[in-house]
């Protein structure tokens, strides 16, 4: 059941949501240099915890918010995140690994929703 | 019957945008004051002075979690019997029966809708003021 909202509260909800929704890009550049960091011979654990935090909470945040694609997205980046987080950071080509993830998550990000947000 | 009005709640998020979201919420929508605070550390500082009603309170932050930080209020004599609702995106039944058996009156699942975050703080302090004697 939908509670009745009053008018004021759910414009200042919109104000927050729409005002999430611009600092999305930023969000994704940060996700997009952690990641870079993750490259090289050996990828170092904090590195890689680092990354992970960042996508984390752009995937709990952006589900809350209502951006449904960026969450998906994220959440995709998490969970593969976190198993190299399980398998102790093995080395490997994360460049290649990763590369689709952000790209699927620049996607969503630079998709218009529907109604200036998903919900 | 509910003999109390759920008015007070501490929020304790470290998530600066789940807290605005939510925050956002509870006041705005719900017309509850709510106290903000970004860590456990914070919360057990803050709580005894803003006697909340009811605390609602992250599973999972850096430092201090919710569950240690559930144990660590139940020893300030303002907060022993406040009802804590977590929130946490572990919603697994074993894990929602350990959240209770913690003492947790009850588990908000992330991601949650803002708009309905009030009612259903709500409808948790109902039930325990139906429940409760006198």
């Amino acid at each position: 059941m939908k509670a009745r909202l009053p008018r004021d509260g759910r414009a200042q909800l919109e104000a927050l949501r729409r005002a999430y929704g611009e600092d999305l890009p930023r969000r994704v550049r940060a996700i997009e240099e952690a990641a870079a960091r993750l490259h090289g011979a050996a990828l170092r654990p904090e590195a890689l915890e680092a990354a992970y935090h960042l996508v984390h909470r752009l995937s709990g945040s952006s589900a809350i918010y209502g951006f449904e694609a960026v969450r998906r997205a994220a959440a995709a980046l998490e969970t593969r995140l976190a198993s190299a987080m399980e398998a102790g950071a093995p080395a490997g080509n994360w460049e290649a690994e990763l590369a689709p993830h952000l790209e699927a998550l620049r996607r969503a990000v630079s998709a218009p929703p529907a109604s200036g947000q998903e919900k | 019957m509910t003999s109390r009005v759920l008015r007070r709640v501490l929020l304790v998020e470290d998530d600066p945008d789940i807290q605005a979201v939510a925050d956002a919420a509870l006041s705005w929508i719900g017309g509850l004051e709510v106290e903000v605070c970004a860590s456990a550390k914070d919360a057990l500082d803050r709580a005894p002075a803003f006697r909340p009603d009811l605390i609602l309170l992250d599973v999972m932050m850096p430092g201090m979690d919710g569950p240690q930080a559930l144990l660590a209020l139940r020893e300030i004599p303002e907060t022993r019997t406040t009802p804590v609702v977590f929130m946490t995106a572990r919603v697994q039944p074993h894990e929602v029966a350990r959240y209770k058996a913690l003492g947790s009156l009850d588990v908000i699942a992330k991601p949650f809708e803002p708009e309905e975050l009030a009612a259903r703080l709500r409808q948790m302090w109902a039930r325990l003021e139906t429940r409760a004697p006198g």
